[in-house]
């Protein structure tokens, strides 16, 4: 992890709200991998005054550049969408965890909203690795429906609540209608807002389907100094900080309030 | 040029610290500060047996910083001993324990286990948690309560013992006077000031308890009043913590009084913030043609 000026090389907007900002990643910066963050100061400003936590949506090893989506949604993200390539931003990364593969071969990416980021760079990132991962992407309407790069062997489905675009549903709704075929040798890694992570944990759970989750928190420091980020866990007697024994942890890990 | 404040036998050379609760164990900040330039570390609140802290979320942030209700999670004295010790011998800053309980006992106890371990510089008594049931708040709000932990920690210890106060008080001054009574060799002040935030959807405290500690900058002109206030009723050395974001806030914090200072949670913000502090300082001492933190002093009267 380090602390470095990034300079931003595009900022798109995908959709409503919805943005990707492309940073160019220093030769000294590790090479990261999906389900890692970086922290961002926006502006060094007062209000807002702490990191941002993004986890990253996209890594070109031979450009070296990065990328995260975000969402408009509070006075750090409203600034951010108004900066121009050219413009530096104080970046402090790669953080935490990553998913990690285990022995199964069939990929559930599953992302809603905020956590669409992760999920396409994990998909992308199996996909380079021979995978065809099926991406289940989920937002309340049509018009927050981000239009993404993905490899060609990503199968794609958005879902969206109202119905205006794709699958008609949740995501979880979606994997309800998934066959014991499409199952088979199955694992997930999702990410996105609780009661969805949530949902698709007791999905999984009785299935047998090994399942991570990438969860956020409100951050402090970002470094595991503050112990503010933490979650419980399964065990009452023990707390897990996000920034650091995370953002990536098996579903049954966590204790879904 | 020398900005040193002696405690006993510990010389911090270097007067800007980073304050407890904002620095973990000081490895969490590993390859990304230079330690060199970081005079003291105050170490997370050390308990004696581990505590695993409030429930979430912890922290919001505010106009100008943030509340937080981590409620003295740590590792307990001996996890402290074992597993945080070794790195923080190694660094070249100094090392105050920061030590905090619910009962006199408990901060007694850690006292007499660090008081003869080689690494520990000193002790900074947190008699002014806002986030914890007792102990705490509780304990710094009365001056005879003051009085009685730091004289029972004097006898324990031969070590520098600061008493950090707590600005939700009427009169912080008196228990600077109370702490200074009884053999305290120096205090720092501010902890955090009780605050709340109000979700507008559940129409509820966002914090699970309800308040947490306010910090950031919006603080500052609160934190060097304090220091303003104790430094004239005590002749023990102030050590200024509250909304330091910049190296002119803690060139305010010195001008009030202080003779030190701790950078909090700016850290969070960047966490090169102390040493850039101390570079600042560094620099406007040396245009101003200060040669000591008494020069500072001297500038206000």
């Amino acid at each position: 992890m380090k602390q470095f000026d990034a300079e931003i090389l595009e900022n798109r907007e995908l959709a409503e709200d919805y943005y990707q900002m492309f940073l160019s990643w220093p030769e000294d910066v590790r090479v990261p991998f999906p389900g890692q963050v970086v922290s961002l100061n926006v502006d060094r400003g007062i209000t807002p005054y702490l990191r941002r936590p993004f986890a990253l949506a996209s890594f070109q090893r031979e450009s070296r550049i990065a990328s995260i989506i975000y969402h408009v949604r509070g006075p750090a993200t409203e600034r951010m969408a108004l900066k121009k390539p050219g413009d530096v931003i104080d970046t402090l990364g790669p953080r935490g965890f990553y998913f990690q593969l285990g022995l199964e071969r069939n990929p559930l990416m599953v992302g809603g909203g905020i956590g669409t980021g992760p999920m396409v760079f994990a998909a992308n990132w199996l996909a380079a690795k021979g995978f065809t991962p099926r991406l289940v992407l989920g937002y309340r309407s049509e018009s927050l429906v981000p239009k993404l790069d993905l490899s060609p062997l990503v199968r794609q489905t958005v879902c969206t609540d109202d119905g205006t675009f794709g699958f008609h549903g949740t995501t979880v709704d979606f994997l309800n209608s998934l066959t014991s075929e499409d199952r088979v040798d199955a694992f997930v890694w999702a990410c996105g807002p609780n009661a969805m992570l949530k949902a698709v944990h007791f999905w999984a759970q009785p299935l047998g389907i090994p399942c991570k989750v990438s969860l956020e928190e409100v951050m402090a420091c970002g470094v595991g100094a503050c112990v503010g980020c933490t979650v419980a866990t399964t065990d009452e007697r023990k707390m897990v900080r996000v920034c650091t024994e995370g953002p990536v942890f098996s579903s049954e890990v966590i204790a879904w309030t | 040029m020398d900005l040193s404040l002696s405690l006993r036998k510990l010389i911090l050379s270097n007067p800007v610290g980073v304050a407890s609760g904002t620095f973990g164990y000081a490895k969490e900040y590993e390859n990304l500060v230079d330690f060199s330039r970081i005079g003291a570390v105050y170490t997370k609140a050390i308990t004696p047996e581990p505590r695993i802290g409030n429930p979430s979320p912890r922290l919001v942030e505010t106009p100008a910083g943030m509340l937080n209700s981590i409620g003295l999670a740590n590792v307990g004295v001996q996890a402290f001993l074992t597993d945080k010790l070794p790195f923080l011998r190694k660094i070249p800053s100094s090392v105050i324990v920061n030590v905090a309980g619910a009962v006199d006992s408990d901060y007694e106890q850690v006292v007499e286990i660090l008081d003869s371990v080689d690494g520990v510089d000193g002790f900074e008594i947190n008699v002014s948690c806002p986030n914890v049931k007792h102990g705490g708040l509780a304990l710094g709000t009365d001056p005879k309560l003051v009085a009685a932990i730091t004289r029972s920690l004097r006898a324990r210890t031969s070590k520098p013992l600061i008493l950090k106060l707590s600005p939700n008080v009427t009169d912080i001054g008196s228990m600077a006077e109370a702490a200074e009574a009884e053999g305290a060799d120096a205090v720092s002040c501010i902890n955090t000031l009780i605050g709340m935030v109000i979700d507008l959807k559940t129409k509820k405290p966002v914090l699970p308890f309800g308040t947490g500690g306010l910090s950031g900058p919006a603080i500052l002109p609160v934190a060097v009043a304090a220091v303003y206030k104790v430094s004239r009723r005590v002749k023990i050395p102030v050590i200024g913590i509250g909304g330091i974001t910049r190296w002119q806030d803690a060139v305010q914090h010195l001008l009030a009084g202080a003779s030190a200072v701790q950078v909090g949670c700016g850290t969070f913000a960047n966490p090169k913030l102390a040493q850039e502090v101390y570079d600042g300082l560094l620099a406007w001492a040396w245009e101003e043609g200060i040669q000591s933190i008494a020069d500072f002093h001297a500038l206000d009267s």
